[in-house]
């Protein structure tokens, strides 16, 4: 008992100690909240058509664990590395990387299977729900350690008004997710500028991020520009000569290791790689491990030694590509040629259909660059998107880029290089050489005494927010990335155009006595930003109300809502979830064992419909309209012809019932006037 | 007003003094609240329930006659549409802009302040004769003017149509005769010609399917009456539409072309862009205004792969204004 009551005082100083307590506690709170919106709401919102198929696939390849677990403690040891038992439970959806649907089977077994707490299709969701209170939380704390409580409440509260990210925090998909493991991981590689533990670190995470999602594959492009922004970059440039010429003095046997470790897989590719069916390389997989940990360990122990500007750069070179492998045991065997599948099918990815600008987009490239731009524009709240895009311009307009290049224009610039024009490389390591180790540590001791207050840099903090917000973005832009799916793709924006709305709200608050001089003090100037923020947050407050069931169809105010959407040219919704609404009906109107049938909607995302109780559970998925008692059409531009032809084959247009938002069809439910 | 120190790091304190920025930027953004405010108190109101659906059902139904056609203004709104059940009702986004061959009245029945009884009566030289009201819902009839009455669609001549199909090799195979729906002219069930309502050009319509086959598709209407124009539609189905040369398909996607004879001459020839959902084409037909000629269609593709084509032909005695 005394021991329990010295470590509790322990931790209590140490909590003290804590300046932004009340932020973390403040934020865990806010999280919390969101994270039972999430739950509350969850059972209203059909189940996607991927859902389906990430259903099945998280429930096998959550299954490996514990079977190979078993052997394992039953004596077969090379049950892991078994290369049918492999195949059998990670072959499923293997065009995505595993780990979100590693959590999601996770989450499947504590919340249901080991519990009973929910039932499974929560279960499942509460991987993204869990992740989406974990962003609102982490940006809650990030905006009040930097601006403060107005603009952090009112971030936060920004983006629980944003119908989109309200609707993709509920789904058992990989997009919130994304956002989670993209600001966890980037965050990381920027602390790691200064701490070379934390690079360490964040080579990790990047190598789980991309076993997450391969979107997370950019993070180090955003990495990059961080890095020449801060005075890292410059700082590489200034001292390459000196750094390349330094590594001359690198012990022999750091040589030896990195060229067995480069030409080893190398030749065991050349051995075994380019052959179907090469089994799991031990060789190659120790040689690599090793030299991860070699690579973690030198950094890890002795990063005081080494030049800050390599600590983003050499880690996640050597330590990424294999936790990333290691995270997915599909690729264990064969490594080569799977690892090219996966990319090959990346770097040439199918383009859904998708209608944009009465035009469906689909085939090969070069699709619309304009797509992100134009859907940013209509589907987000038309306060929130004026406010964080002014914030977002403003600190642009502010920022050290705009102010280099005002100050480039406005005189010649000093060539930081010009002491070393015309001298060779040579000439450089020979003088490097010659200079004392001491005076190459002094100045390294002298950078680092300058970035040490990085994380205070203002422009820097904007800039942070600026690549979470535009990169995502620029992205989707490319005219070699197809085009589907609304703005899912880059929520990550979303989120930082949110945190720019809080900035933009946060100004505006503290100038707010200039404005209303009958603000006098603290709590009448509380109670005017209050009022000023729930004016600004309702429109995007009513679109999740109003639309809590078929955000994804959100449109805002500039595009005239979403009964515009046919008329645009741009999809209503997709995804084939319209239809939950519809469930009652199915469930009074067709008879015992009785079928309907869909345009659209997989057998898994059916299922799991019955499962949680919101379809009965005798209803058969029907094949076709003829077959079926009750057919569902889930509406877009592709499907109304589909539609008139079962209109056709039941002799009718009138529908048996339809879901509709704000009166605009989502999904249309005919009954055969074939069947009793 | 100086920086704090510790947390939060850029924060500073509230100030008494004014901003025109802020002042301006405070207002903007507050007004747009207002207007978002506006604009959706008025998509919610407007929205028509059951209960007007049914009356206006109930208002309109009784009152329709043979020679009537309706309208549903949008096109996208299915149970103002479904209340017309077994009616020759058609969704459209803009009767003014639309063709109804034959018909002496039309019915618009509207909802979401889509339609203007006013525009459309100017436009098309329409009378109103009366309009209903329930609730949200509203109709208006009106008479059309003659040059639409008396036109018609070779779409009710299908029946004496015939079709074929020229191959490669110049040989011309006959398709088989009509049986009561479509000219079968082949395995695949696309390869035939018939009547089929599609979505497109954001409006349901009753079309011609013609998808071409071999080097041509030709599709013969003996004995045309032929008028002082036509109105030549063509459409590619929202999936055929959707189909782009990709790298293991690089020649698919072609445009369409479409050639019209009147008799031997030819009157129009259109090409349908391979992402064009629906094109309209007038046709000056003076030359054979009181003839009857046969009239043909020649359709034909480079790549015949998913060439989903439509196409009607709707010949007016008289021209339209």
């Amino acid at each position: 008992m005394n021991r329990l009551a010295v470590m509790l005082t322990t931790w209590r100083r140490r909590w003290r100690r804590v300046r932004d307590r009340n932020a973390l506690v403040a934020g865990a709170l806010i999280a919390l909240v969101w994270l039972g919106v999430l739950i509350g709401t969850e059972r209203g919102i059909g189940y996607m058509k991927d859902e389906g198929y990430y259903f099945s696939a998280a429930a096998s390849n959550i299954s490996w664990y514990p079977h190979v677990t078993n052997r394992v403690l039953g004596g077969d040891f090379a049950a892991v590395v078994d290369r049918p038992t492999i195949d059998r439970y990670w072959e499923n959806n293997n065009e995505h990387p595993p780990l979100l649907k590693v959590a999601m089977g996770i989450n499947l077994y504590l919340w249901h299977a080991a519990t009973g707490l929910m039932n499974p299709g929560r279960a499942f969701r509460m991987s993204t729900m869990l992740m989406s209170a974990a962003v609102v939380g982490m940006m809650f704390v990030f905006l009040w350690r930097r601006f403060g409580t107005p603009t952090a409440l009112f971030g936060v509260a920004a983006l629980t008004a944003m119908p989109h990210f309200y609707f993709h925090s509920h789904l058992n998909t990989f997009d919130v997710p994304l956002v989670f493991v993209w600001i966890v991981t980037i965050d990381r590689f920027v602390k790691g500028f200064t701490n070379p533990k934390d690079a360490v670190i964040a080579a990790v995470l990047w190598g789980l991020a991309f076993a997450c999602r391969n979107a997370a594959l950019f993070i180090p492009a955003g990495v990059a520009f961080l890095f020449f922004y801060a005075p890292h970059g410059r700082e590489l440039l200034r001292n390459l000569p000196r750094e390349i010429a330094s590594l001359a003095r690198v012990k022999w046997w750091v040589w030896a290791v990195a060229a067995v470790a480069v030409a080893g897989p190398a030749t065991l590719a050349g051995m075994y790689g380019v052959r179907d069916g090469s089994p799991f390389n031990r060789a190659l997989f120790t040689a690599w491990v090793l030299l991860a940990l070699y690579t973690g360990r030198t950094f890890w122990v002795h990063g005081a030694r080494i030049a800050p500007w390599w600590y983003p750069i050499v880690p996640p070179m050597v330590i990424s590509p294999i936790v990333f492998v290691l995270a997915w045991p599909w690729l264990w065997h064969d490594v080569w040629n799977r690892l090219g599948v996966f990319l090959n099918r990346h770097a040439n990815p199918p383009a859904w259909q998708t209608v944009y600008l009465d035009r469906i987009i689909e085939g090969a490239p070069p699709y619309p660059w304009h797509y992100p731009f134009v859907m940013w524009f209509w589907t987000i709240p038309a306060v929130l998107l004026v406010l964080g895009t002014g914030a977002f311009v403003l600190a642009l307009a502010r920022g050290r880029l705009v102010r280099a290049v005002r100050a480039w224009f406005a005189a010649p610039a000093a060539d930081p290089y010009e002491h070393l024009k015309g001298r060779t490389i040579e000439a450089l390591a020979r003088e490097a050489q010659t200079r004392s180790r001491a005076e190459r540590i002094a100045s390294v001791d002298e950078f680092r005494r300058h970035i040490k207050d990085l994380a205070r840099d203002r422009d820097f903090a904007f800039a942070w927010m600026a690549v979470n917000l535009v990169l995502p973005v620029l992205l989707i832009a490319l005219p070699t990335t197809p085009k589907y799916g609304s703005v899912k793709h880059y929520l990550t924006g979303m989120v930082f155009l949110c945190a720019f709305a809080g900035v933009g709200f946060g100004e505006l608050y503290r100038r707010l006595p200039g404005l209303l001089p009958a603000i006098t003090n603290p709590r009448r100037l509380r109670v005017a930003g209050t009022i000023v923020a729930l004016l600004l947050l309702w429109p995007g407050w009513f679109g999740v109300v109003a639309q809590h069931n078929s955000a994804l169809g959100y449109y805002n105010e500039f595009m005239g809502s979403v009964i515009r959407a046919p008329e645009v040219g741009v999809q209503e919704s997709f995804w084939a979830y319209q239809w939950r609404p519809l469930a009652d009906t199915l469930n009074r109107v067709v008879p015992p064992g009785g079928a309907v049938s869909f345009n659209n909607v997989p057998h898994d995302s059916f299922r799991m419909t019955q499962l949680t109780g919101i379809l009965r559970r005798d209803i058969r998925l029907g094949g076709s309209p003829e077959s079926s008692d009750v057919h569902v059409v889930n509406l877009w531009k592709m499907y109304r012809d589909g539609m008139h032809e079962v209109e056709e084959k039941y002799g009718t247009i009138r529908p048996l019932d339809t879901f509709r938002v704000f009166g605009l069809p989502f999904a249309v439910a005919y009954k055969n006037p074939k069947r009793p | 007003m100086g920086v704090r120190v510790g947390f939060p790091y850029f924060s500073a304190e509230p100030t008494g003094r004014f901003s025109w920025g802020a002042a301006l930027a405070l207002t903007a953004l507050l007004l747009l609240s207002a207007w978002s405010l506006w604009f959706w108190i008025g998509i919610v109101r407007q929205v028509p329930g059951d209960a007007d659906t049914a009356e206006i059902e109930a208002l309109v139904r009784p009152r329709v006659q043979p020679g009537d056609a309706i309208a549903v203004v949008p096109f996208w709104d299915l149970p103002g549409r479904g209340a017309f059940d077994g009616l020759p009702v058609r969704g459209v986004e803009d009767p003014a802009l639309e063709d109804f061959p034959g018909a002496s009245r039309l019915w618009v029945v509207h909802a979401f302040h889509r339609f203007d009884p006013a525009a459309f009566i100017a436009r098309r030289g329409a009378a109103l004769i009366e309009q209903h009201h329930a609730g949200h819902r509203h109709a208006a009839l009106f008479t059309l003017p003659a040059w639409m009455t008396n036109a018609f669609s070779l779409r009710s001549r299908l029946a004496g149509a015939r079709a074929s199909t020229v191959h490669a090799d110049e040989r011309e195979t006959d398709c088989g005769a009509f049986d009561g729906k479509k000219i079968v002219c082949g395995d695949p069930e696309w390869n035939y010609v018939g009547e089929v309502l599609r979505y497109v050009g954001h409006s349901d319509r009753r079309m011609i399917w013609a998808h071409p086959d071999g080097v041509e598709r030709r599709i013969v209407f003996p004995d045309v009456p032929i008028g002082a124009e036509m109105v030549l539609s063509t459409a590619l189905t929202a999936w055929g539409a959707a189909l782009r040369p990709s790298r293991e398909a690089p020649n698919t996607g072609t445009p369409i072309s479409l050639t019209v004879y009147v008799g031997d001459e030819p009157v129009a020839s259109v090409r349908h862009e391979p992402w064009g959902d629906y094109n309209r084409h007038r046709v000056r037909t003076e030359l054979y205004r009181g003839k009857t000629l046969p009239v043909r269609v020649v359709v034909s593709s480079p790549d015949n792969g998913r060439r989903h084509f439509m196409f009607d032909l709707v010949i007016r005695p008289e021209p339209a204004p």
